[in-house]
């Protein structure tokens, strides 16, 4: 009875996107629903997936890593058989929870108790059932009264607290994350992780992050999509490894070759534009560029700038954020008194963190060029541009790894 | 099919809730709460009354035109209300089909269950219209659940087709306004159908809106059961509108996610 079964079999799974039809007869031949299963024509669809195969057992916790865009999200989608493979198999047993989005379907107008029947009752649960782990839900999210409020006067740390919490107690066979604990401060993190490894041991977990450092703790196996196919599986150690060796190499190319550099799509830029941040990266002490650090590594930041207008006392600035939004740390020119007396059009302005010390995670860096250390009206301000990764075998919690040394313990008669 | 009705079934709960929550959040919102529900088809009645029964004389029979007016707008209400919450309902809930798997067809029965509550409501003011009129209780009313059946099945039927051409199309969402206004004059909401000549009567008959609203107001009005000439018609329309309409969603249902 303990071999363990397959939760999850995806064999042979190819998923394609078809264009929105565009003639008049196209659309008719849509409604009609022909093209509602089997051959999309190959030319005008997208293949998010394809041939993917793969199992997963009970009780396993497998993440899954790989670029934006590689079919990550479209993985998941399957699993919780929310579309269906344009070809392939995909068998999942059991009840699945899906944390894909927290606090989607809530509504914003009831208040968060009749929400949390409402998101039950999504995820397929009976009245009853939801009576029978309202209590726990409501300890879980830590939001006592405020359960009597409507949630739409919730902030988005509430929201995500009371969505995590329904979506961890419906006793779920399988549970479908995507970047789950990267919501709420440190504390409710902290307390979503614990509950997260006592989940382990009773369900199946598909584990979805950008957060490498997190997805070699918890994850015994690792999938890595690349550009729609299985690229590679296996010990979490190793595949984390290989991808992250392949992020470097890949941005190496994109230098070499010229090619724009992957752009963010959470960036937000503004300024006036005399001045302006043409590129910003993240190098190793020697000017290599690179995307991943261990802790207490150099890491330098290389600022290229150009020069479009008339500028005044300019001094640049960098910030670096954690993936949750928290402020790490931020310097900026001015703090320094540096006077820059820029001449050419162009150059390149870098700053150097000696030993970064920062705990494993996700980081964003946010850069800028102003006058006068004004940065409520900048030439230039890049917020979000890049991001990189801290990798660690350190197990420190919070945000920086203080220098720290543990005595002996005295014992008192 | 029937695994279609099982898993259905099993979401039962969450096609109350999300009725409910509708009902919940509508009311919580307004000054007046639920009168709101009485106020649409009271005020449209008084109205109606004043223009076709001062300005223009329809011809209605022995009962007064308030409580014929009333019967008609009850019922349309309850089809239009359900119908054009109904048809958009799926593609506002496009944050919920994207993230969470789950019997589809339960968004638009929803609102078609939050609009029948009003109707309910209106039906409770219409009885208590009635007895205010002296209008008597008769046998005819046995007739009443089959009257309902055929209703709800008809409503639910286009609330299906609607909901799922519209995720398809867009153009649905623009015409529907149309459709509607068009349907009510083409159905005995403000007037009787007795005006209608009698060589396309039967034709206009099939219409399952105008066959219901008809028999509603011969049960309740004229206390006789409605013709099966009428009532036969309308509920094999009825019936086929619903089953094609559940069939179509069901087979669409698997791309909604695509299409978003």
């Amino acid at each position: 009875m303990s071999l363990p079964e397959p939760m999850i079999e995806f064999d042979k799974v190819s998923k394609c996107y078809n264009q929105q039809p565009k003639t008049f007869r196209e659309s008719l031949a849509c409604l009609s629903g022909r093209s509602a299963r089997g051959n999309p024509s190959e030319d005008a669809g997208f293949w998010a997936l394809q041939d993917v195969s793969f199992n997963v057992k009970r009780g396993e916790t497998l993440g899954i890593i790989g670029d934006n865009g590689a079919g990550k999200s479209t993985l998941l989608k399957l699993m919780a058989g929310i579309t269906r493979p344009t070809q392939g198999r995909v068998d999942v047993k059991g009840r699945i929870s899906s944390l894909i989005e927290l606090g989607a379907g809530f509504n914003p107008d009831l208040t968060g108790q009749e929400n949390i029947y409402l998101n039950g009752a999504v995820l397929g649960l009976t009245r009853r059932e939801i009576d029978g782990c309202l209590q726990q839900i409501a300890d879980f999210s830590g939001l006592g009264s405020f359960l009597t409020m409507p949630v739409k006067y919730y902030s988005s740390g509430m929201y995500a607290r009371l969505g995590f919490a329904i979506a961890v107690h419906v006793q779920a066979d399988v549970i479908l994350t995507d970047e789950i604990l990267a919501v709420g401060d440190a504390a409710f993190q902290r307390q979503c992780l614990r509950k997260f490894k006592v989940l382990q041991n009773s369900s199946t977990i598909i584990f979805v992050s950008h957060d490498l450092a997190r997805v070699k703790e918890v994850c015994s196996r690792v999938l890595w999509i690349r550009k729609g196919r299985l690229h590679c599986q296996g010990e979490s150690g190793k595949v984390v490894e290989a991808y992250l060796q392949a992020v470097r190499e890949d941005r190496d190319h994109d230098l070499r070759a010229g090619r724009e550099l992957h752009h963010e799509p959470e960036e937000r830029r503004s300024g006036t534009g005399e001045v302006e941040i043409v590129e910003i990266g993240t190098c190793t002490e020697r000017g290599e560029p690179r995307f991943a650090f261990r802790s207490d590594e150099p890491l330098l930041v290389r600022i290229k700038y150009q020069l479009h207008g008339h500028s005044h006392d300019l001094g640049f600035g960098v910030n670096i954020m954690s993936y949750a939004g928290v402020f790490v740390h931020g310097t900026n020119t001015f703090i320094h008194g540096m006077a820059l007396d820029l001449i050419k059009k162009t150059g390149v302005i870098e700053l150097l963190y000696p030993n970064l010390p920062m705990v494993p995670g996700t980081y964003w860096l946010t850069a800028g060029a102003t006058s006068d250390n004004n940065w409520s009206v900048p030439y230039d301000l890049r917020e979000r541009v890049c991001k990189f990764e801290v990798l660690s075998t350190r197990r420190d919690g919070g945000l920086v790894c203080l220098e720290h040394h543990w005595s002996d313990p005295v014992e008192h008669g | 099919m029937i695994e279609h009705a099982r898993r259905l079934v099993r979401y039962r709960g969450l096609l109350w809730n999300l009725a409910l929550s509708e009902l919940k959040a509508k009311h919580r919102q307004t000054a007046l709460g639920m009168v709101w529900a009485l106020l649409q088809p009271v005020s449209l009645m008084v109205v109606y009354t004043i223009v076709f029964s001062l300005f223009v004389n329809v011809p209605v029979g022995d009962s007064p035109y308030a409580l014929f007016a009333y019967v008609g707008l009850v019922t349309w209400l309850f089809f239009s209300t359900s119908v054009s919450a109904g048809t958009a309902s799926v593609v506002a809930q496009m944050n919920l089909i994207t993230k969470a798997n789950f019997p589809r067809e339960v968004i638009p029965l929803s609102k078609l269950i939050a609009s029948g509550f009003d109707f309910l409501i209106g039906w409770g003011c219409f009885m208590i219209l009635l007895a205010w009129y002296g209008t008597p209780l008769t046998s005819a009313w046995c007739v009443f659940p089959w009257i309902l059946t055929v209703q709800v099945l008809f409503i639910a039927g286009i609330v299906l087709w609607g909901a799922a051409l519209y995720v398809l199309k867009r153009d649905v969402g623009s015409l529907l306004p149309l459709v509607l206004q068009v349907w009510m004059y083409l159905s005995p909401v403000i007037y009787p159908a007795d005006l209608i000549p009698s060589a396309y009567r039967a034709f206009y008959l099939l219409n399952p809106m105008a066959a219901v609203i008809e028999a509603y107001r011969s049960v309740t009005l004229g206390g006789a059961i409605p013709p099966l000439a009428v009532m036969a018609p309308a509920t094999v329309i009825a019936l086929t509108v619903f089953v094609s309409g559940y069939v179509y969603f069901k087979h669409t249902e698997v791309r909604f996610a695509d299409i978003m």
